[in-house]
């Protein structure tokens, strides 16, 4: 497998190159390792063994269909059994009461199970709640459809119901043998298996696990991660609902145990863990290794009772949680090292650094007029105020400086500016328009960028690919690979462009953040302590790549303790201490202003200054309300 | 539907609520003090059922005293699985040590079904025979008995963390275990302890339910989900909250039993549990960490 590929850079534009892609890719190899069970079962093995394989099928493919949301996007789900049962009942109970076609009441399932998804996950994802919350709703979901299916008369209760056997053929999904079964499981896994592929390989790819490595930077590269979540829960639901469809037919028989039963989603987590999640490759392997172990112990066991077989499957995923973090797909990826399928590669020509970045939204405000305006912006947590009351403007083009004390609210600040949490009280607006109370995503959306003072990179990108993705919302592959190549010249990161974000020094990861931020395209970009713990010459570097944004025109707030940088970078400086602002003007004023160096330094230090410099004590420019 | 059938009902489920609450408390300690939710807490508890049908069976012992017998055999349990597993895990990430913990769960279901196969197993107690009468309503004395030591072990528990200096330390662990290590506390070592005695106490537990329950190989599982679902609803961490859900709990459970009288009632509980989880993430006293 070579290390790079124009092909794999470009799936969306040219369907031949999208489909060499897909075919050199992990779910193509997936797929083959699918057919290749296809084509032992049939030849090697005998009825029974065939009927484990197809069973075997069935469970790859319930494991590469929760692995979407639970390996690629990381919100673990518990409640695929409902989604599993919910396909079952639709097309058995269509098939048996109106005598509808299977594939029908499959369609049917599909689309219940992604409403029931959808439903699920709205307000957990809505919200922003914890991972854990989402997976005990799931939990909840999966019990509720357990006990409500087992007192519904029509549906069979807790006696479950029988297929009827009179069809048989492709559309009733009944067949006489077993092979057509074993085919047409393939089929299905084969194609989900290649759509996700596709998918993976498609912008949504780089949104779902920027979402999984880490939210804050997702959101602040414009990623609405509702969205992200969402489509992943619903695909991945009414995919599963297929399965559910094709086993009662297999089947014969359904009941809530067989169907919604939490052996379903217990053996779905045991496959997928085993083998290693958020690849493809992971459970469709777990699947293979631990189904058939299982049932060789289930026929060396045969004289005891059913079900402890499953001791090797719990024994399995403890041991490979305890020693083989990833899985075994993890172990193999490890040991291949730089063979293994490349994930994106950036077909970026160098030098290409001359054209200007992106700005979204720039044009509408006149230099030196307020781009940003903030009135009267508080917020509390519980009962701890930590922003009281801020009035503040940024005007377009220049370089504020926000310092003050720790503690003192800046970085709160900021997370009102870029949508982490709305504010308590006050308004901010943007170039006119309120921004206050909108979502993270919006926020960059309309142009604010930010970095983090504790830098947030996405553990499984490279350097281009965190990038790139956040250079994606809103634009096509092809702009977003331009940007990005622009972005990593600019801050001076092109020759790193292909390791591991994880990887990088922390004067690397602070160029990471500011690139991230670039990307997005901003007018307004928000920096937060991006020089602290750098080495001189690295502060330097800073300091000439700010001013060069600003000379781009791009306006920038920036957050810092590095006194000399600030004063020497910045047009205006704000001074906020204990939640408000005490002290606004030119670099020269805020520094020689006593209310400052009080904060900063203490009430007797205030009068030594004030005695040192008793002769333009009475200059110093600004107050709080000045320019308010 | 008679006013008799319901106040019979929640008196009942008042009392199983007390059971609940105390295996409820182990579970809530054990992720409070090393932030470990424990997916093999019924099954760990099953153990201990199993082997107060055991110690009652060779010795004759009423199945309240077989329960404290067996505490010493569940602590060394709790030593062993807490050394081997929960060590390593401490500190991952949540979903990674409920998968982990669900392995262990399991093996330990898969072990039971292996060494004493899917038959009931209970304890035979003349107890049963003796209910005592208010009125209409009838209480089962050995339920009676089981509320009334899972209450007893509950508030011993309540007076070690509140008033010894080693509940003192638990808790300072539990608050913040990296300023708890600087203050001098062996946070390791109340970790393990902390693990070691709740495995303990699922001992207690299980005899007080022995009294009038049954086992099998999958009330571990059970178990697991309804002292996860006390934990979540009392507010993580919070343990007024976690006696408080096991009450409102066993209520519950009785009372939706009681008047849809259908396999479907138990689907209630977990909407219930569903809205409750969003409505009141903190939990039902709102003084738990968000989930």
């Amino acid at each position: 497998m070579k290390s790079t590929s124009e092909i794999a850079a470009r799936p969306e534009h040219a369907p031949a190159g999208a489909i060499a892609a897909v075919l050199r890719s992990e779910g193509a190899v997936a797929a083959l390792l699918v057919w290749v069970v296809v084509a032992i079962a049939l030849t090697m093995l005998n009825g029974y063994w065939v009927s484990v394989a197809v069973m075997m099928l069935v469970w790859c493919y319930l494991c590469t269909a929760w692995n979407l949301i639970g390996g690629y996007v990381g919100q673990i789900s518990f409640g695929h059994g409902a989604f599993f049962g919910v396909g079952a009942y639709c097309s058995a109970y269509l098939s048996t009461t109106y005598g509808a076609s299977p594939w029908l009441g499959m369609i049917l399932g599909m689309g219940l199970s992604a409403v029931l998804a959808l439903a699920v996950g709205y307000i957990p994802f809505r919200r922003g709640l914890s991972h854990l919350v989402f997976a005990l709703l799931t939990l909840a979901l999966a019990y509720a459809a357990l006990y409500g299916v087992s007192g519904v008369r029509a549906l069979g209760g807790t006696n479950g119901m029988f297929m009827s056997l009179d069809e048989t053929g492709l559309a009733a999904l009944r067949f006489r043998d077993l092979w057509p079964y074993l085919i047409v499981m393939a089929a299905f896994n084969t194609v989900l298996l290649l759509v996700l592929q596709v998918l993976l390989n498609s912008r949504y790819g780089f949104i779902w696990r920027a979402t999984r490595d880490n939210e804050a930077a997702a959101a602040a590269s414009g990623i609405n991660l509702f969205r992200s979540k969402q489509l992943a829960f619903a695909i991945s639901a009414a995919a599963t609902a297929v399965a559910g469809g094709f086993y009662a037919q297999f089947v014969g028989f359904i009941d809530p145990h067989s169907v919604l039963g939490v052996h379903v989603i217990i053996q779905i987590l045991l496959f997928s863990v085993v083998g290693g999640t958020g690849t493809l490759l992971g459970p469709v392997v777990g699947t293979f290794v631990l189904f058939p172990l299982g049932e060789i112990m289930r026929v060396q066991l045969m004289s005891l009772e059913a079900g402890s077989h499953q001791l090797v499957y719990g024994v399995a995923l403890v041991a490979v949680i305890l020693l083989l973090p990833g899985g075994l797909i993890g172990v193999l990826r490890r040991a291949m090292g730089g063979r293994w399928f490349p994930a994106f590669s950036l077909a970026v020509p160098h030098g290409a650094s001359a054209e200007p970045l992106p700005r979204r939204r720039a044009a509408e405000v006149e230099e030196g007029a307020p781009i940003l305006i903030a009135e009267a912006v508080g917020r509390d947590f519980g009962g701890v105020v930590a922003l009281r009351s801020v009035d503040l403007e940024v005007r377009r083009g220049e370089i504020l400086g926000l310092i003050g004390p720790n503690g003192a609210g800046k970085t709160t600040f900021f997370n009102l500016l870029g949508g982490s949490f709305p504010p308590s009280r006050g308004r901010i607006s943007l170039a006119g328009q309120r921004v206050d109370g909108l979502a993270p995503h919006e926020c960059t959306q309309l142009g604010i960028a930010r970095t983090f003072q504790i830098t947030q990179t996405f553990a499984s990108f490279t350097v281009a690919e965190a990038v790139f993705t956040a250079a994606l919302p809103g634009r096509t592959f092809a702009e977003a690979r331009s940007i990005a190549g622009r972005v990593l010249a600019r801050v001076g990161l092109e020759a790193r462009r292909d390791v591991a974000c994880a990887e990088l020094t922390l004067s690397e990861q602070r160029r990471l953040e500011i690139a991230r931020a670039l990307a997005t395209g901003p007018s307004l970009l928000l920096l937060d302590e991006v020089m602290a713990g750098l080495t001189p010459t690295e502060v330097t570097g800073v300091i000439a790549l700010v001013r060069s944004l600003r000379a781009e025109g791009i306006t920038v707030v920036i957050i810092e303790h590095v006194m000399h940088a600030v004063m020497e970078l910045c047009d205006r400086i704000v001074v906020l201490d204990a939640g408000a602002v005490i002290a606004q003007g030119l670099p020269h004023e805020v520094s020689r202003d006593p209310r400052v160096i009080e904060a900063y330094l203490g009430k007797r230090a205030q009068q030594f200054a004030a005695a040192a410099t008793s002769g333009d004590a009475d200059r110093h420019g600004g107050s709080p309300n000045d320019d308010v | 539907m008679s006013l008799e059938l319901l106040l019979q009902a929640a008196v009942s489920g008042f009392l199983m609520g007390g059971i609940y609450a105390l295996i409820a408390l182990a579970l809530a300690l054990v992720f409070g003090v090393m932030g470990v939710l424990n997916f093999a807490h019924g099954d760990l508890l099953m153990i201990g059922m199993y082997g107060v049908v055991l110690v009652s069976a060779a010795t004759g012992l009423s199945p309240f005293l077989a329960g404290i017998v067996m505490v010493p055999a569940m602590m060394a349990i709790g030593w062993v699985v807490f050394v081997l597993l929960i060590r390593p895990i401490v500190g991952s990430a949540p979903l990674v040590q409920a998968q982990l913990t669900i392995g262990l769960s399991f093996v330990i279901q898969s072990a039971a079904l292996l060494w004493f196969g899917a038959d009931l197993f209970n304890v035979p107690s003349e107890l049963a025979a003796s209910p005592i009468r208010l009125g209409a309503i009838v209480i089962s004395l050995p339920l009676l008995i089981g509320f009334v030591v899972a209450l007893v072990a509950s508030g011993l528990l309540a007076w070690f963390l509140s008033a010894t200096v080693w509940g003192y330390r638990v808790r300072a662990t539990a608050e913040d275990p990296v300023m708890a290590q600087l203050c001098g506390v062996p946070v390791q070592r109340v970790q393990r302890w902390v693990f070691v005695c709740a495995t303990g106490s699922l001992a207690i537990a299980a005899g007080c339910l022995m009294g009038f329950y049954h086992v099998t190989p999958v009330v571990g599982l059970q178990f697991s989900v309804l002292s996860l679902l006390i934990v979540v609803l009392g507010g993580l961490g919070d343990l007024r909250g976690a006696m408080v859900a096991a009450l409102v709990l066993g209520v519950a459970e009785a009372l939706t039993s009681a008047i849809f009288n259908s396999a479907s009632a138990p689907a209630a509980l977990y909407v219930l549990f569903g809205a409750a989880l969003l409505l009141k993430p903190h939990g039902l006293l709102g003084r738990g960490a968000a989930v």
